[in-house]
């Protein structure tokens, strides 16, 4: 998943970044509204976090044209001042969530992994396709009550599935959603990572939760229909 | 080179000319005079005028009468020569030089009365034609205004003699006249300009005094002297005066708020600083966590006392803001806010109600409120805004009913009272409830806490009253 950090401090910034990093997003940091409305408008973000004291572009006016844009990506709203007033103008513009600064980074990544939950339509951290069992918060999954061992990127490619179940998903999307900007990605990577997952998921063939589309890309169908 | 091409530098030693401030009674006294003088001008010449017109009316009326008295004393010989058969009634045309004169003329001669000997410009009337008679009035420029009048005369043998008769009186006579009614005339109407212009100055400086009283009060306040305005204003400028004593006592208030914000932060933030030195001092090495723990005490402390100082000052003048759209906005926030408990928030209640508050203290107050309903309720929560019958402006009542295992009153007070002293402890519900608490107070509200008789938890009413 592709996250966008537009906050001006620098320290707040690079910590935000490596944070998600670690939590194994994708990340796109900007200091200032005007770059970080052209990343919100033209780049696949899955979930935007977004100061509201910005310089140029405030992020009252971020979030109102990202929605004028018709993006529906969550966002989550940092903001300096606790009131209800700050609150409810950013929800109304169309923010999803927000946290007061200071906060606890733990605060923010469970926020940010709840609003991507929501906007894929799980209640909760924990759901189940099938025989495949997930809790997105710990970043864990089970095949038939049993761990699966998954690399971090393996996971990354479940979890990007488990955020779009039933849809289609080309290579490209997965690119563009599981690497930042800066990455130069190898397409091969991607065909190896679904092999390796398909061989994870369903080691006897039985259910094949992972379709191929020939030309289109890959579609997560985990429950019998 | 550097050479000074900006704006010109005013010396601040050197005052600008500045707009002299006009004085209120200066300005009126002057408009009233102004308009008074106008009208009192146009009342004289209008009388003049009317007078002048009657003494015209009067003149003409006397000359006729001469006429015809010359008429009933006059006969013509067989010649048709006017002469007099006897005394004339009115003895100033007797009398030389009078200023009334009479004449008669006829083809074959003329007479003149006797006041005529010696005048030099005296009125020549032509012979006129039988029937018509012609006057000539004092605006005419002539010496004397006169009336003459075309008659036929019949003689013994039955000839008919073209007689014109006229009489003159002085111009002067008429002026002296139209002069002493004018100079009686302005002079009551100058008299009456001044006595009303002094008594029309008495009333301004009456009824400005209360003015004066105010500038003068608002000085002594600035120096010291007295704390607030006098109560003993006219009707009409009491809203202004109990306006001003409302705004100084929330000034002086919301400065004592303020001070004592910052002597509590002060006191506060004390106590983890020390933590922390003696930690520092005792030489033992310091845990990131301890650090973490007294940063995150001193960050509440200082949100807290300056949530706390912000919110106890009283506000006194404000615009009325309705209820209803803020408590709908709150809700659909809220709603979207906690999606994931699939909290429902219903917004009832009269839709017109006004509140004289500001509009963030009132979306604070509110949001406080139904946030605690939302976070310790199960899902469900009921608004209800109602007004309280009031005199001049009606109280409201806005209450918020929740489905959670409700709250007991004395914890209540508690929480209200540890919120009040911006205890440390107050988190979480309340911390919510206090600060809607305070804003309550600052506008002169009050919170209530009761079980909720429609959904059976905690039923929470913010009132303020009627005024």
């Amino acid at each position: 998943m592709r996250i966008l950090v537009i906050e001006d401090e620098t320290e707040l910034r690079e910590l935000m970044g490596r944070a998600l990093k670690r939590e194994g997003f994708a990340v796109d940091l900007c200091a200032d509204g005007t770059e970080g409305l052209y990343y919100a408008t033209e780049y696949p973000i899955d979930l935007a976090v977004i100061d509201l004291g910005l310089p140029g572009v405030s992020g009252m006016e971020i979030v109102r044209k990202v929605r004028q844009a018709e993006r529906r990506f969550p966002i989550l709203i940092l903001t300096a001042r606790s009131d209800w007033q700050d609150k409810v103008e950013a929800l109304e513009l169309g923010a999803d969530d927000y946290v007061t600064k200071p906060f606890r980074l733990e605060e923010v990544m469970a926020r940010i992994h709840a609003l991507l939950r929501r906007s894929a339509g799980h209640a909760a951290s924990e759901v189940s396709f099938g025989r495949l069992r997930m809790n997105l918060s710990a970043q864990e999954a089970w095949l038939d009550d049993e761990l699966l061992d998954l690399t971090a990127f393996e996971y990354k490619v479940l979890s990007y599935f488990a955020h779009h179940p039933a849809q289609v998903v080309s290579k490209m999307e997965l690119n563009e959603h599981l690497y930042d900007e800066d990455a130069d990605p190898d397409s091969n990577v991607i065909e190896v990572i679904v092999g390796r997952l398909r061989r994870k998921l369903d080691p006897e063939g039985s259910w094949q939760p992972i379709e191929t589309l020939r030309g289109r890309g890959y579609r997560f169908r985990p429950a019998e229909d | 080179m550097d050479t000074d091409s900006g704006p010109p530098k005013t010396d601040p030693g050197v005052s600008a000319p500045v707009d002299r401030p006009s004085s209120l009674l200066l300005r009126l006294i002057v408009s009233a005079t102004l308009a008074l003088t106008l009208s009192l001008a146009m009342v004289g010449l209008a009388v003049d005028r009317g007078y002048r017109a009657a003494s015209m009316d009067a003149l003409q009326e006397r000359l006729n009468s001469t006429v015809f008295l010359l008429l009933s004393t006059l006969e013509l010989s067989a010649e048709g020569q006017p002469m007099m058969s006897d005394r004339l009634a009115e003895p100033r045309l007797e009398q030389p030089g009078s200023g009334l004169y009479a004449g008669a003329l006829t083809p074959a001669g003329r007479w003149q009365s006797t006041s005529m000997t010696g005048v030099l410009n005296s009125p020549s009337p032509n012979v006129l034609p039988r029937g018509q008679t012609h006057f000539v009035g004092p605006e005419q420029g002539l010496g004397a205004s006169y009336l003459s009048m075309g008659l036929g005369w019949e003689q013994p043998d039955g000839e008919i003699v073209d007689l014109t008769l006229w009489a003159a009186e002085d111009r002067a006579r008429y002026e002296a006249q139209v002069a002493a009614f004018r100079s009686d005339l302005w002079g009551w109407l100058g008299f009456a300009a001044l006595l009303l212009t002094g008594v029309q100055g008495l009333i301004l400086l009456l009824s400005l005094r209360p003015l004066r009283q105010v500038a003068s009060e608002v000085a002594e306040i600035e120096t010291g002297e007295r704390e607030q305005l006098s109560l003993s204003y006219p009707k009409e400028l009491q809203p202004l005066t109990a306006n001003l004593n409302a705004l100084l006592a929330s000034e002086r208030s919301n400065a004592a708020h303020y001070r004592q914000a910052l002597a509590d932060l002060a006191h506060a933030l004390k106590t983890p600083l020390a933590v922390l030195k003696a930690r520092l001092e005792s030489g033992e090495s310091i845990q990131t966590d301890t650090v973490g723990e007294e940063l995150a005490r001193m960050d509440r402390l200082i949100r807290r006392q300056l949530e706390r100082a912000a919110r106890s000052t009283h506000r006194t003048i404000n615009k009325p803001v309705e209820v209803f759209p803020v408590l709908e906005r709150l809700s659909q926030s809220l709603e979207r806010l906690y999606r994931d408990q699939s909290v429902s928030i219903q917004v009832s209640g009269e839709q017109g109600l006004s509140l004289r508050i500001d509009e963030r203290d009132l979306l604070e107050l509110c949001g406080n409120l139904l946030d605690n309903a939302a976070k310790y309720g199960h899902g469900e929560i009921q608004v209800r805004l109602s007004s309280l019958k009031g005199s001049r402006m009606p109280g409201v009542e806005i209450r918020v009913d929740d489905n959670g295992p409700g709250l007991d009153g004395q914890l209540f007070s508690r929480l209200l009272a540890r919120g009040a002293r911006g205890d440390e402890q107050a988190e979480g519900q309340g911390l919510g409830l206090a600060i809607a608490h305070q804003l309550a107070q600052a506008y002169g509200g009050e919170l209530l806490c009761g079980p909720s008789a429609t959904l059976g938890g905690a039923s929470i009413a913010v009132r303020f009253p009627p005024r």
